[in-house]
This record gives structure tokens, C-alpha cells and sequence, in this order.
């Protein structure tokens, strides 16, 4: 349950920010990267932002929790790939684009991806513990509601 | 009368075997529609708890926009009288060569229009520009210092150079060297190029320009009118001259 509403919260926190401030400044970190096309950027960043805090949401309360959880583990992946490619090219990132302006954490590219491995490990220890009807999550209370009924 | 309908086997017919299988097929059935009833049950609170979190999120984001990206919260660098009848004003890129090749102009249109205008100048460093960012920021901690446009041309004229650093570190060594050049206190400067406040302000001026619909740089306005692509020497003149005359007939 704890590392449900870290994890959650942290990618809800993150996408709220990011839908908050002015998008330019997230579009401009993914910019960065130099991974994609600069054309889908603003369309691939609005979505990014939404998605981030569907997921965070989904996890905190543990609605299709292991969907969620799914998720939130191919977002650190590609966080990861994105952070690392830019190492090794020696891109210049003057934000990782994670937490906006609003929080500044002060860390550097390799902190970042230090940060998201841990969230990594513990969101795969996660899925690998997950008990069908975990405690203290929506999914429970439906599955309860269903064998009331049978 | 024959009677054509196809035989059913009653349930009396059926083993028992067969019965537990039947029944075992019914109960299955059962289970997959409650199944699917709660899958669709889910489905709908995920969407209504979602949409929950995100419309208060953008009521937000909106009611902020709307107040902050519209005021420009902090002073830019400015020449001219405060009380000028011409407000010139332009969103520049520290790396872009069109604003390194324009600020000749614009510093020559102040100098002919003297008290008339007033110039102020807004960050507005794109993204595909590496360096750009930093160089913004020693800009801004010149400003701290009311040295903005003893660094800004040197900025300008030294482009070439530290565009080709290789490193953000080198191109923030060659920003000190300059900002040194122009006199500034170095202990001030060092401590103001890693200041959050420094980087917010040149954050608010690209969301100023941003509402403003500032898609490139430079982008100039006069009296709050965009004015239209190159030539500068000539496009500028003109709508510093109708700035002018408007205020003159008024």
C-alpha cells in the first residue's frame, strides 16, 4: 500500500504540475531529448501529462491496479531509455522535464534516472507480490461486491 | 398429424454426469456476466474518479493562466523613458543569428529616436538552441547588476564563439569571462546563474510571450502591435513612425 501511493503519488503530483504550468516548458524538455519528431511534441507531451495522472489516480486508489501498475512501469522504462540516450549523446537538458518549475529538485540527469530505478524496483517488486484482491484498494471492494452477489 | 420438430433429450433423459456439466456450463455463463457487469461497473468509476481529478486540475491550470501568463510579473530590461510614447518591445534568443544580426538596427532606431521609445527587452530561448538557456540567465544576472546591455552585446557579438563550447560548463565559463569584462561583482554573478528566481523570471517571460502568441525570434511589437517579418531597419521604422503619429493626432 505504501509503495502504491508513493509511486501514485508522485506520477500524480508530476502531472499535475506539468498540466498547471505552461506546457511550453514540458514541450521544450522533450524537446531535449531529441527523440522524436519536434511536430508531435506538444501532442505527445498534452498526452503524456493526462496519462500520468490517470495512472497515479488509478494506483492510489487501486482501481485496475495491476493495469496501472503496468503502466506506470513502462512510463520509468521509457523515462529511463530518454534520460540514458541523452547521457551517452551528451545532450544538454536544462530540466529533465520531470516535476516542472514549480518543484525544482535540483538533480542532475544521472540522479534522475537513480530515482526512477528505485521507483523501478519497487514497482516490480510490486506486480511480483500483487495478491489478486490486494487490501485497501477499489479493485477489493468490487471483487467482494462480486462474490456477495454469487 | 407428424410431427417434424427436432426430439429433445428431458432432463430425465440426461445422466447425471451430464446434468453436473450442464449445470456447471450455466453457472460459468452467470459468472461471466456478472464478470462483465463489474468490469463495466469499474470502467465507469475509473473514468468519473479520472475525469474528476483532471477537470479540477484544468480548472486550475486555466484560472492560473489566465492570471499569470498574462501579467508580466517582473521587470525586463529596459532603455528609455518609462513615460515614452513608443513602447518597443522584443522576444529575443541570445542564440538565434537574426537577433544577433538585429540588435545593430534596433540599437541605431534608438539612438535616432531618443526619448520617444522605449526598448524592452524579453528571454524568449528556444529550445533548439543548447546554450540559450544559459546565456538568458547571465543576461538576467547582468540585469540584477544594471549592466544588461554592457553583457547583452557582448552576448551578441561573441555568439560565434561560445555557441561552438562543447560543454554547458564551457559555455557558462565563457558567459563569466564576458560578464567579468563588463565589470560585474563575479561572487554576485556566480550565485545568481544557479538562482530558481533567475531561471523563473526567464520562465514568465517565455510564457508572457507565449500568450502573446510569440512562435519565433526575434519577434518585435510596437505598442503592443506585432510587427511584420524582415526587413527590421525598414518594418521597425515604419511602425515606430505610425506609433508616432497615432499618439500625435490623439
Amino acid at each position: 500500500m505504501i509503495i502504491r501511493i508513493v509511486v501514485g503519488g508522485i506520477f500524480l503530483l508530476f502531472g499535475i504540475i506539468k498540466v498547471i504550468e505552461p506546457h511550453e516548458i514540458f514541450f521544450r524538455s522533450i524537446r531535449d531529448y531529441q527523440m522524436l519528431p519536434v511536430s508531435i511534441v506538444p501532442a505527445f507531451g498534452s498526452t503524456m501529462m493526462y496519462i500520468e495522472i490517470a495512472l497515479g489516480v488509478l494506483l492510489i486508489l487501486g482501481l485496475f491496479t495491476r493495469l496501472a501498475a503496468w503502466g506506470i512501469t513502462g512510463l520509468l522504462l521509457m523515462f529511463i531509455t530518454a534520460l540514458s540516450q541523452a547521457i551517452a549523446r551528451g545532450l544538454v537538458l536544462t530540466d529533465c522535464g520531470c516535476s516542472g518549475s514549480i518543484i525544482r529538485l535540483g538533480e542532475t540527469p544521472s540522479s534522475v534516472i537513480l530515482r526512477d530505478v528505485i521507483l523501478l524496483v519497487a514497482m516490480s517488486w510490486f506486480l511480483l507480490n500483487m495478491k489478486p484482491a490486494m487490501k485497501y484498494t477499489i479493485d477489493a471492494l468490487f471483487a467482494r461486491s462480486s462474490t456477495t452477489q454469487e | 398429424m407428424t410431427d417434424n420438430s427436432i426430439p429433445t433429450t428431458p432432463s430425465s433423459a440426461l445422466s447425471k454426469k451430464e446434468q453436473r456439466e450442464e449445470e456447471k456450463k450455466q453457472r460459468d455463463q452467470q459468472r461471466k456476466i456478472e464478470e462483465r457487469k463489474i468490469m463495466m461497473k469499474k470502467v465507469v468509476f475509473a473514468f468519473v474518479l479520472i475525469g474528476i481529478v483532471v477537470g479540477i486540475v484544468v480548472v486550475v491550470a486555466y484560472a492560473r493562466k489566465t492570471v499569470d501568463d498574462r501579467i508580466n510579473v517582473s521587470a525586463d530590461p529596459s532603455k528609455g523613458p518609462a513615460e515614452a510614447p513608443v513602447v518597443l518591445k522584443e522576444y529575443s534568443d541570445f542564440q538565434c543569428p537574426t537577433c544577433a544580426a538585429v540588435y545593430p538596427v534596433v540599437k541605431d532606431l534608438l539612438k535616432a529616436y531618443g526619448d520617444k521609445v522605449r526598448f524592452e527587452y524579453n528571454d524568449f530561448p528556444l529550445s533548439q538552441h543548447k546554450y540559450a538557456v544559459p546565456a538568458a540567465i547571465a543576461g538576467q544576472c547582468a540585469f540584477d547588476q544594471n549592466k544588461f546591455f554592457e553583457l547583452h552585446d557582448v552576448i551578441f557579438d561573441k555568439q560565434k564563439q561560445w555557441e561552438a563550447a562543447s560543454t554547458k560548463d564551457e559555455a557558462q565559463n565563457l558567459f563569466s569571462q564576458y560578464a567579468e569584462g563588463v565589470g560585474l561583482d563575479m561572487t554576485a554573478f556566480g550565485s545568481c546563474v544557479t538562482s530558481q528566481t533567475i531561471a523563473d523570471r526567464v520562465n514568465e517571460d517565455m510564457a508572457e510571450g507565449r500568450a502573446l502568441s510569440v512562435g519565433g525570434t526575434p519577434t518585435f511589437f510596437v505598442n503592443g502591435a506585432p510587427v511584420a517579418e524582415p526587413p527590421y531597419s525598414v518594418n521597425l521604422k515604419k511602425a515606430i513612425d505610425d506609433a508616432l503619429n497615432a499618439t500625435a493626432t490623439q
